[in-house]
């Protein structure tokens, strides 16, 4: 058999032999420009008659050539959205996870889920017009809401605690999150990081020994995130920072949402005293100061591990140098400005 | 030869700017654009200004894993046990390493390795420091601690200058890029 590559003829014919359907045309094959962690490709397909095809799109995710620059790999991912379907956490439904190398599109691993309609952006959102002000409330809410459907979720019986580290208990939800992040730097160094060192120290004796409950987290979410369709989530996207423990961790990652300032109408502590009226969790702002040294943490060993493919010369998309460099240090100055180095 | 590399550089990054990036009209080759737009100013930077940071910063790591080896060495019985008595084996490895000959033109690669080099064991170092205080005088500690800080401090400082792009004219902020 050829190689099969990410071009439209390869592509068609990949899916005519998964789905059995010897007629179906691909259409369409777009790579979507955003984000560097894995690449997202949009597949238009039509099948039967011409005059009245059946249509359908598709989304292939799959890791960079050379490698996955993720903390976790691919199937890690492609199980979150699998066991996530049918909860109250909306997601794209997954179709299948491909790892034969018969099958694979350039060699490469591959998931496919189902195509959500919708735009990852909330029109006027970040228009400062006051006539925009109760959007803005509207969709912070609206994402606090998702945030608790998925903080409320029973992850033991969805089974998500064979995919992940699990603290043993909440007291230890941040030292369980540093415990897996040093593996990870560990596995994957290849220089030294003297201040994630000092760092990693610090967030060891100022972890906080409590949090509200053991929860899914998303990791990335907030705008730029998630699928939005009439001012609802329709999908919740990105969850290759997924992990188990303390919700302030997501409310660390929450981008936008959280920053929110409306005077005499909505803060950070209005979007918090929502969510626990939905969820009845309470978060702490000051564990969420915490989180954001682990988000930082998080980012420094994500993006150290981008410049392996180049290092190595297998894959040298120029991106993945501005990320481990200008990100990377941006990444690890937050971690120093947060333990008084800096 | 003028242009230099780094002006050369920055000649390459305006054309692309002005006469290549308006023509993109693939999405993904114009995300790509902003991202090599910034890096040829990143390279523009580091030509001109990482050299002299490594320089001065092997100098200053020299001193501080040389504070890190006298408070183990002068402390009673640090040095005889772990993690200490290998650390101390490791700074004093790196120390007496020679990157270049006396004579040799000190290239970026070569500093660049010595500042690998030298690194590893400051790393090592914050971790042994950190996990066992126990053996040594609270101020001796204290100060060698606040040396090794202040250090991360300059190293962290020196960086920003040549890894952070300064001023893009016309093109979007961080968040734009990808």
């Amino acid at each position: 058999m050829p190689e099969w590559r990410m071009v439209p003829e390869d592509v068609a014919a990949y899916f005519q032999r998964r789905l059995g359907a010897p007629g179906l045309r691909v259409t369409g094959l777009t790579r979507f420009p955003r984000g560097v962690s894995r690449e997202t490709w949009f597949v238009d397909a039509e099948d039967g008659a011409a005059a009245a095809p059946a249509k359908q799109t598709y989304v292939i995710r799959r890791d960079l050539a050379g490698r996955s620059i993720c903390t976790a790999p691919l199937r890690f991912e492609y199980e979150l959205f699998h066991r996530l379907h049918g909860t109250a956490v909306p997601v794209a439904r997954a179709l299948w996870y491909e790892d034969d190398p018969e099958w694979s599109l350039d060699g490469r691993d591959l998931y496919v889920r189902e195509f959500v309609d919708g735009t990852w952006n909330v029109p006027h959102f970040t228009d400062p017009d006051p006539q925009y002000d109760d959007l803005r409330v509207a969709a912070c809410k609206e994402h606090a809401r998702k945030l608790a459907a998925i903080h409320l979720l029973d992850w033991r019986t969805l089974g998500f605690g064979e995919l992940t580290d699990v603290p043993p208990d909440a007291s230890a939800c941040a030292l369980t999150a540093i415990d897996r992040l040093e593996r990870k730097l560990a596995e994957v160094q290849i220089e030294p990081l003297p201040v994630v060192a000092e760092a990693l120290g610090w967030l060891r004796d100022h972890a906080p020994r409590s949090a509200p409950r053991v929860s899914l987290l998303k990791g990335n979410n907030g705008l730029g995130e998630e699928i939005w369709e009439d001012g609802r989530i329709v999908a919740m996207s990105d969850w290759e920072l997924a992990s188990i423990g303390d919700p302030a961790y997501d409310f660390a990652w929450c981008q936008a949402f959280s920053a929110v300032d409306i005077k005499g109408k909505w803060n950070l502590q209005s979007f918090l005293d929502y969510y626990e009226e939905v969820s009845g969790i309470h978060v702490e702002p000051a564990s969420i100061a915490y989180y954001k040294l682990i988000q930082a943490l998080e980012g420094a060993v994500f993006t150290h591990n981008a410049a392996i493919p180049v290092v190595n010369n297998e894959n040298l998309l120029a991106r993945l140098c501005w990320v481990s460099t200008e990100v990377q240090h941006t990444m690890t100055s937050g971690l120093a400005r947060g333990v008084g180095i800096l | 030869m003028r242009p230099r590399a780094d002006e050369i550089v920055r000649s390459v990054a305006w054309t692309f700017d002005r006469h290549i990036v308006p023509d993109l009209t693939d999405p993904f080759a114009k995300s790509l654009a902003l991202s090599l737009g910034y890096l040829l100013r990143n390279v523009e930077q580091r030509l001109r200004e990482e050299g002299p940071a490594l320089w001065a910063d092997n100098r200053e790591i020299r001193e501080t894993l040389g504070s890190v080896r006298a408070l183990i060495k002068t402390t009673p019985g640090a040095a005889e046990r772990e993690p200490f008595a290998a650390l101390v084996a490791e700074i004093d490895a790196v120390l007496a390493r020679q990157f270049r000959g006396p004579d040799d033109y000190p290239t970026l690669e070569s500093i660049t390795d010595e500042a690998t080099a030298l690194r590893w064991p400051l790393a090592h170092a914050i971790g042994a420091l950190r996990g066992d205080p126990a053996p040594f005088e609270p101020a001796d500690y204290e100060r060698v601690r606040g040396e090794i800080r202040a250090y991360l401090k300059r190293q962290l400082e020196r960086e920003s200058r040549h890894v952070m792009v300064r001023s893009v004219a016309g093109l979007d902020s961080l968040s734009g890029r990808v």
